[in-house]
């Protein structure tokens, strides 16, 4: 600032200098000259209005109307009363070629003398100068020192113009006194010198103020331009230090800013990227038409736009939130866009879990819910039978009809066996919830020959040829569960083999890529393709003469589920058989729970 | 028709129960039919006439139809829906006769056009009574329209 200050004050110096050297040094001189000139433009146009003087009465002696010497006298008297100037005291004279002294109107003591000798304080000849230049030009201008008009004792530089008047042999001048120029031109200089004094102290004053001034704005500016600085760092400590990815670009996708942040998912440092078009990073492809699709629709609709999007990074797959926002200038063009990118892949995780979760809790709500239904209506329907049958026993004794009192009983007797083989499963299914029995590695084939053994006596009155795949694989799982499925579909099988000639059951598994799929194959009834889903259903029966709780699948269900496997039946129609089917995965994955 | 036998379906999958509607009909003064089948896939082909019950003499038409909802196979809702869905059928009043007092149930009941929704009696007197009842209003009170 201060540089500036002495900038102006020098600059102001020179300019005043000029000014004065422009007024003193050139306009002063040629003014000088000029009032000069002027000067002597006038004695010699005054010297020329005296010799027609000389030339009117010269032109009466011509005409006769005079004599030579009338002629003369007559010029003579003119001149000597002829006076010019401010005071009026201003002069002609006459002398002749000799030179000898016509007429002078204050050397009086001159007139009728020879002037061959006369000199000047400075000795010089000025009367036989005048009659050289007549003589050359016919007139003109002549120097020399003489008195100041009348007054004798002061003697001063004096420039007389002469003029021949051939006709008489005369010579007439007038002249000034350089003294009277310079003394205007004094005056002119003094009055000069005042106005620039003037103009100088006006123009210091402006300046004065127009520094004051200056000082002030610049002081508010620097005080403007600290507090930016401070903002400025302010905001940057914010976005440096911010955990969103927050990059600026200009609106032709080149990146003016990164924050450091950027640094946590890409092998890049956020200052490289200043100044480098997105197409010259190395990004994915998919990665930059998003950002330029992005891009381009800010710029499209001149709104924010906002969008999700997972990209690699060096944590693995980051699920971002990218907000871009348009920026604007003073023009409303969009000139800039800042986008901020907040990792979300945390949250999103979460999110999928719950959402897991809550689907999860709204499916065993779901199922909760049947359960309820299906088991209040399957514990009423015993409890009816027997309500039932009990009035009807009083019936039959009011009626004495005692033989029908025995079955009467018989059915109410089976209405609470049902009811406690109900209560007993309902116990069961309870108890699959809770015990998390622990998974252990089984044969399978030992597995299964405990389940025939167990069965031998059912197998063998039903006469069914049991035919078990010799090679059987180890699987990691409940054993004590696995083992009931295995039971309850092995019994199945027994169960509705119908009257097959040849009954049989096959059992055996198939490896699949990531589990082993078991199945239990029988040539029985079957079941019509329709049913194929419902009768894992719980207290699902499709026939209702049969003396099955409907239980058994759904729990078998609940077992291979909870192994992480399926359950599946299949089979052509009715009266041509049944596979079931059942996987365990493995690698062993237990369920969560809820 | 009001002097012909009264036909009865019912369609329940408790036998022990069928059978005890059934003692309470035929103790009924009334003469009444009950013609009995376990479950929705056999209430279907015995209305349509198929399979094993194509023979339409030995299993007419009913004039009423007592629908348990909780059905193997097919669901009391599916049957009744097939019911009032066909222009045969459909004239038969439908009796709901369930063991179910579930606000759902019953709204869908009446949604697939059920004509009456009966949630079964407790007892042998209070059935006895209930067949009694209805086989009053259904055969001599109600008049539906002759086929």
């Amino acid at each position: 600032m201060k540089n500036i200050l002495i900038r102006i004050t020098l600059l102001t110096a020179i300019v005043i200098t000029l000014f004065l050297t422009v007024i003193f040094g050139i306009m002063l001189p040629a003014f000088e000259k000029n009032i000069y000139d002027q000067k002597k433009e006038m004695i010699s146009e005054l010297t020329n209005s005296a010799w027609n003087i000389l030339a009117k009465f010269e032109a009466d002696e011509k005409k006769g109307l005079l004599t030579r010497d009338q002629a003369q006298k007559a010029v003579i008297a003119q001149i000597h009363s002829l006076h010019y100037g401010n005071k009026m005291k201003d002069y002609f004279w006459i002398n002749d070629m000799h030179p000898k002294m016509i007429i002078h109107p204050y050397r009086i003591d001159l007139n009728g003398k020879d002037l061959s000798d006369f000199k000047d304080p400075e000795g010089k000849k000025l009367f036989v100068e005048m009659v050289e230049t007549v003589k050359k030009d016919g007139a003109g201008f002549v120097d020399y020192m003489w008195q100041l008009r009348e007054e004798e004792n002061k003697v001063v530089p004096k420039i007389s113009y002469v003029k021949g008047f051939a006709p008489w042999g005369w010579i007439i001048g007038t002249g000034i006194y350089i003294y009277d120029v310079q003394d205007e031109i004094k005056r002119i200089k003094r009055n000069l010198i005042q106005i620039s004094i003037i103009i100088i102290l006006l123009s210091t004053v402006v300046l004065v103020y127009l520094m004051l001034e200056y000082m002030r704005t610049e002081l508010g500016r620097a005080n403007a331009v600290e507090a930016l600085k401070y903002s400025e760092k302010k905001y940057r400590t914010l976005v440096e230090n911010n955990n969103d990815v927050i990059m600026r670009l200009d609106n032709k996708s080149r990146v003016l800013y990164s924050n450091p942040s950027i640094e946590k998912y890409a092998e890049i440092k956020a200052e490289s990227l200043s100044g480098k078009n997105l197409k010259e990073l190395e990004l994915p492809v998919e990665l930059r038409q998003f950002f330029e699709n992005a891009i381009k629709k800010v710029i499209d609709t001149n709104q924010k736009y906002g969008l999700e999007s997972t990209m690699p990074g060096k944590t693995g797959e980051t699920v971002f939130n990218w907000l871009l926002y348009p920026e604007f200038d003073e023009s409303e063009t969009n000139t800039h866009i800042l986008c901020i990118g907040r990792d979300i892949t945390e949250i999103k995780h979460k999110e999928k879990i719950i959402r897991q979760q809550v689907k999860e809790l709204e499916e065993k709500n779901a199922e909760l819910e049947s359960f309820n239904y299906t088991v209040s209506h399957e514990l009423k329907s015993p409890i009816i039978t027997m309500q039932g049958y009990l009035g009807l026993v009083n019936e039959h004794i009011k009626q004495g009809k005692s033989e029908r009192i025995v079955s009467d009983i018989k059915k109410m007797e089976n209405a609470a066996n049902k009811m406690y083989g109900l209560l007993e499963c309902l116990l069961k299914l309870s108890r699959l919830g809770k015990i998390t029995g622990l998974f252990e590695k089984i044969q399978m084939k030992e597995l299964i020959n405990e389940t025939i053994e167990l069965l031998n006596s059912n197998i063998k009155k039903a006469n069914i040829k049991i035919n078990i795949l010799s090679d059987m694989p180890e699987i990691k799982a409940d054993r004590q569960r696995i083992r009931e499925v295995v039971q309850n579909l092995i019994e199945n099988a027994i169960k509705y083999i119908g009257t097959q000639t040849e009954p049989e059951i096959k059992i055996g598994f198939t490896k699949e890529e990531n589990e082993h799929c078991f199945y239990i194959k029988d040539n029985g009834i079957g079941i019509e393709k329709a049913y194929l889903e419902k009768i894992f259903n719980l207290f699902e029966k499709l026939n209702p003469r049969s003396d099955g709780n409907g239980i058994g699948l759904a729990v078998s269900k609940k077992i291979i589920d909870y192994h992480g496997g399926r359950i599946w039946a299949e089979s052509e129609g009715k009266d041509k058989g049944c596979t079931f089917y059942f996987t365990i995965p493995i690698i062993a994955v237990e369920k969560i729970k809820i | 028709m009001k002097n012909n036998v009264f036909k009865v379906l019912l369609i329940e999958d408790n036998i022990d129960q069928a059978e005890l509607i059934i003692e309470c009909f035929e103790g009924n003064n009334t003469p009444c039919k009950i013609f009995h089948v376990v479950d929705g896939e056999e209430a279907i082909n015995y209305l349509l006439a198929k399979e094993e019950f194509s023979d339409r003499e030995k299993h007419p038409l009913p004039d009423l139809i007592l629908l348990d909802l909780k059905l193997p196979k097919i669901s009391g809702i599916e049957v009744l829906k097939n019911i009032k869905n066909d222009p045969e059928l459909i004239l038969i009043p439908v009796i709901i006769f369930t063991s179910s007092q579930d606000e759902k149930d019953l709204e869908l009941a009446y949604l697939n056009h059920a004509n009456s929704y009966v949630v079964k009696p407790l007892g042998y007197d209070s059935l006895s009574n209930f067949i009694h009842m209805i086989v009053g209003y259904w055969k001599k009170l109600n008049t539906t329209p002759q086929k």
